[in-house]
């Protein structure tokens, strides 16, 4: 993949997670943080979370590293 | 339907769980060695598969491919941005959908549709293409239909004459239904009263004279399977009462045991009698009927489906030696009404092909119609007369038959009037209602007769 392919992926999933993000959080209403039922649906949010500064941060290296 | 998600991301798994009915099985796998284990180890209907695995940057998920395809899984190919050779990739591994994550609304139920379609033609493919061979537009649109009831619990229950093929079709049914358990079929006409029962239900160790071990039934043998009660109208209603409750519950009790059994089985039955009669007339019960009944097929007798006589020998003669029809011969096999159906005519290959002959004529096809063991137990019509009391008339096919019948008696008894009367036990008003003094004395009939004949009028 060049950089444009990168920024181009780069940008399809992140808002494609940003997406997912948002559906998944917004389901979630204040009674679920009383019950463990929706416990898993934050370990998820978390996951995308975290796989995504890892990936951001990928990315940035990954085309930095083509530029040079 | 079983369902397996691969995808490494938990929200992503769970967004596809989200569409998906809640009646599926769904397995998640979080890793490839973890769906590659599940594919292999287990049976699925639809596999979802993320390309990118394992943060990896190859796409691992196509290797899942060639496994999940060989096992017959439907798979689909889900993938985070827009890569054609990817999906190219995809497709000529066998995966049969190829989506863009997101939207997954709409993505879930147009492969849920499109599998449920790809699994009916394949079926319909399959029983259409390589077990029944049919040129019958009305065969062929029945059993259309019955493809439908094919994967379902539906109860099946075949009519028609006998050689027809029900339980060869009712084979079929369970083949296509993939339905993990056996196939176990009863003939209920073979077996009577306890035998019956303890066939069915199983039985302890001594709870009838004989019984010296445990025995499953075939209820419990048919556990996931298809149970196939041959013959059903034939079984005593002491035993339909045991059967009913059985099919209702899905739970019995062996013979000589109060340990309640359970066996999840789909019933298909067949016979050849006309259950409506027999319901009206108290010998089967209309509740058992109804349970059994949930779709009705008719297996059509070979008589009414003649197009395909020539293409059913040629199948079952496609092994041995070339043997050639001759036109007339052709026509024999056509206007024979086949009574004992498709079994009388692989009897009948069976015979042509031990015979020498390399060419096969008329007066060949004649030989065994007029010989055929099934012409015995039928009744006294015969397909040729059936045509032409189509074309001419049942009024003018009696009138000529009996015509025929009076001719004949007078014939075999030195034409004597009285004397055929009194065979034919008619009156001497219904002889010559019928008789024809002109074809008499065509026929040579000796004068001392015809004198008779005269004298009585």
């Amino acid at each position: 993949m060049n950089s444009t392919e990168l920024m181009l992926k780069y940008k399809h999933d992140t808002l494609g997670q940003f997406r997912d993000l948002k559906d998944a959080i917004e389901s979630l209403d204040a009674a679920d943080f009383q019950g463990t039922d929706k416990i898993e649906v934050f370990e998820a949010v978390h996951e995308v979370l975290l796989k995504m500064v890892k990936t951001s941060g990928a990315t940035i290296e990954a085309v930095a590293g083509k530029r040079n | 339907m079983k369902i397996l998600i691969v995808d490494d991301q938990k929200l992503a798994r769970m967004n596809i769980m989200k569409q998906l009915d809640e009646s599926f099985t769904i397995l998640e796998s979080p890793t490839f060695e973890d769906a590659q284990r599940k594919i292999t180890n287990h049976t699925f209907d639809i596999c979802y598969i993320d390309l990118r695995l394992d943060e990896s940057k190859e796409l691992k998920g196509l290797e899942l491919l060639p496994e999940a395809v060989k096992k017959g899984i439907y798979t689909v190919v889900m993938t985070s941005v827009e890569d054609e050779k990817a999906a190219e990739m995809a497709y000529e591994l066998g995966c049969q959908d190829v989506y863009i994550k997101g939207n997954e609304k709409e993505h879930i139920a147009d492969t849920i549709n499109r599998f449920l379609l790809s699994k009916e033609s394949f079926t319909e493919d399959h029983l259409l293409k390589d077990i029944i061979q049919t040129q019958n537009k009305k065969y062929k649109d029945d059993l259309k239909k019955l493809v439908r009831i094919i994967p379902t619990d539906i109860p099946v229950c075949l009519l028609g004459e006998s050689g027809t093929g029900k339980s060869y079709l009712a084979r079929a049914i369970h083949d296509l239904s993939k339905r993990k358990g056996k196939f176990v079929e009863i003939n209920c006409a073979t077996l009577s009263g306890d035998t019956l029962k303890s066939e069915l239900f199983g039985h302890t160790k001594g709870s009838f004279t004989g019984a010296v071990a445990d025995k499953a039934g075939k209820l419990l043998e048919a556990n996931n399977g298809t149970l196939f009660l041959d013959e059903i109208g034939s079984m005593s209603l002491e035993m339909q009462e045991g059967l009913l409750k059985a099919i209702e519950e899905k739970v019995f009790y062996p013979v000589g045991s109060n340990k309640m059994v359970k066996s999840d089985f789909r019933v298909v039955c067949a016979t050849l009698d006309d259950l409506e009669v027999l319901i009206k007339s108290g010998k089967f019960r209309f509740d058992l009927f109804q349970r059994i009944s949930g779709y009705t097929f008719v297996q059509p007798a070979l008589r009414n489906r003649k197009e395909d006589i020539q293409q059913i020998l040629k199948t079952k003669l496609s092994g041995s030696r070339k043997i050639i029809f001759k036109e007339d011969a052709k026509k024999i096999l056509e206007n024979y009404s086949w009574p004992g159906n498709i079994r009388e005519l692989f009897k009948f290959a069976e015979i042509i092909s031990l015979s020498n002959a390399g060419i096969i004529k008329a007066e060949d096809v004649e030989e065994f119609t007029k010989t055929s063991s099934f012409n015995e137990k039928k009744g006294i019509l015969y397909q040729d007369q059936y045509d032409l009391i189509k074309k001419v008339g049942l009024k003018e096919f009696l009138d000529t038959l009996t015509r025929e019948i009076m001719l004949k008696s007078l014939e075999e008894n030195e034409h004597k009037v009285r004397t055929a009367i009194r065979e034919l036990q008619i009156s001497s008003a219904t002889f010559y209602k019928y008789y024809d003094k002109d074809q008499a004395v065509r026929m040579n009939m000796p004068l001392k007769g015809q004198e008779y004949i005269n004298e009585l009028h």
